[in-house]
């Protein structure tokens, strides 16, 4: 699975305890048509310290094109950057 | 007491280049695994700092050593890729590092910046036996930092870290007392803690091969040809050491700077500049730990690579910049034959105390309370304002940077010595 890495525009839910959610993101193609896909489930959530850098991972089901696919998206805290590391499924 | 100890020793397996690797493989998305191919991290060739500072596992079995020209590993393996390194990555992955070892275990005593010990003793009831807790330990760490370790089990601090260079990676290995003499006795002398080149040659003049056969010398056979480090070294192949961990960093025995420079340096006055630097660089760490130090010794090294060193004692103990630049100078003086050309020049103060007692002289040359004060201010200004606000005005035309030598400056946290925690980095 080749990681796509590839930095993402984000609507994310910040909640009160603390806790961050990704609800829509935005992406460019290699024809940079943009992309708008909606979350629809959320299957994991995880902090992550690769390396000693701390983000979060997670991992999420969504519909791209009549597709369903799970993809894996990375928080970056201290760049502040959401990437769309890799499409799982 | 000693039985019940269960110290740990945990190691990173090929640092910077682990480190390197999962920066490339998690952060960037790259999908090749620097781990498994032959590289290297290695400095930068043009400014002649171009030796191998980590390699990788493939690249060791092709005889690649760390510390070696890159040119010579490049000779052992044509296909070699070399990385350049990332300090301040090097220094965040170790700080997590660390906290997640603190998370574990109540005492942790970081060696250097991959290495700590762990105090594990009465965590039975918490993670098990002491083999289990290691594996749960070690495989934390490969699944949350992304890179792996080796950790060594045993009662005392020097058998724990004997143990992690077993076999790498990721393994576990213990070395418990009654275990010396089937796993640490057969190694030779050279797999011992604190037996370098030198100290291997002496023990294999006096017919020592094995870590066994300097178990069972003579101590004092020992200390006659090795001196003091002798009996050190006949304590650690029997397996006594220390077992207490001290969390504070002992203070410094001596302070030493260097620099390789990237031309040749062929003219006194330069090398006088670049001694100046250095003495700055070293004098003022070791003002910041309040110590002072009575012998101040230079080494140089040629551009054909021969080694040349001398120390010389100061009449008393000073933490003058001043002081030991002019005594640097006048051991330089005497060990350069002014023609040949230096790639490298460092100076080292040793014989250091906290508490120096200044002898009052009668014929003095400098107001040494003066020169104290000067020193004082500087600091506190270099630190206020940065270490480059104030230099002296001998630097201004030259091209020797004001201070030389050690790290720069995203390299100077927790490379050679253990920073103290970011709090921004506690694990929650």
């Amino acid at each position: 699975m080749m990681p796509l890495n590839k930095p993402v525009q984000m609507l994310s839910l910040h909640n009160v305890d603390g806790g961050l959610q990704p609800l829509r993101f935005r992406y460019e193609d290699e024809r940079h048509n943009l992309h708008t896909v909606s979350i629809q489930e959320i299957l994991s959530a995880k902090e992550i310290h690769y390396a000693g850098i701390q983000g979060l991972q997670y991992l999420c089901r969504a519909m791209v094109l009549d597709q369903e696919k799970v993809f894996e998206l990375r928080y970056l805290i201290k760049s502040h950057r959401w990437i769309l590391f890799r499409i799982i499924l | 007491m000693n039985s019940q100890k269960i110290i740990a020793h945990v190691d990173v397996n090929s640092a910077f280049l682990s480190w390197t690797a999962v920066y490339r493989l998690q952060i960037l998305g790259e999908t090749l695994d620097l781990r498994t191919i032959p590289a290297v991290i290695g400095g930068d060739s043009k400014t002649r700092h171009g030796i191998v500072l980590a390699k990788s596992e493939p690249a060791k079995a092709m005889g690649v050593q760390t510390g070696e020209p890159l040119y010579q590993a490049r000779k052992k393996c044509p296909y070699l890729q070399v990385f350049p390194p990332d300090y301040s990555l090097y220094v965040q992955a170790s700080q997590k590092l660390i906290v997640l070892l603190k998370e574990v275990a109540p005492v942790v005593e970081q060696y250097s910046i991959d290495e700590a010990w762990i105090d594990l003793s009465g965590t039975q009831r918490l993670y098990g036996p002491p083999l289990q807790a290691a594996y749960q330990i070690k495989n934390r760490i490969r699944d949350e930092l992304g890179f792996t370790v080796n950790i060594g089990l045993s009662n005392n601090k020097i058998l724990a870290k004997i143990a992690g260079d077993f076999a790498k990676p990721d393994l576990v290995h213990t070395l418990f007392p009654p275990e010396i003499p089937s796993k640490l006795w057969p190694l030779p002398v050279k797999k011992m803690f604190q037996v370098g080149a030198a100290s291997e040659q002496k023990l294999h003049a006096m017919g020592i091969f094995t870590i066994g056969q300097l178990a069972h010398a003579n101590p004092e056979r020992l200390r006659q040809a090795l001196h003091k480090h002798g009996e050190v070294l006949w304590r650690f192949a029997n397996g006594y050491g220390e077992d207490t961990l001290t969390e504070q960093t002992p203070l410094n025995k001596g302070y030493s700077n260097s620099l390789t420079t990237a031309k040749d340096i062929t003219n006194r006055q330069d090398a006088h500049h670049l001694l100046l630097s250095l003495c700055e660089t070293a004098a003022m760490r070791m003002r910041q730990d309040e110590q002072s130090g009575s012998c101040v010794g230079v080494f140089l090294r040629s551009n054909d690579f021969r080694h040349f060193a001398q120390q010389h004692q100061l009449e008393q103990p000073s933490d003058s910049t001043i002081e030991i630049y002019r005594q640097a100078c006048w051991i330089f003086d005497r060990l350069w034959d002014g023609a040949t050309p230096l790639r490298q020049l460092g100076v080292s103060i040793t014989k250091v105390t906290t508490t120096p007692i200044r002898q009052m002289r009668l014929f003095i040359q400098d107001d040494y309370d003066r020169l104290a004060k000067g020193d004082t201010a500087i600091d506190q200004i270099r630190r206020k304002f940065g270490e480059n606000a104030l230099f002296r005005a001998c630097f201004l035309q030259s091209t020797t940077p004001p201070l030389s030598g050690g790290l720069s400056k995203e390299r100077r946290t927790g490379v050679t010595k253990p920073v103290e925690q970011d709090p921004s980095l506690s694990w929650d």
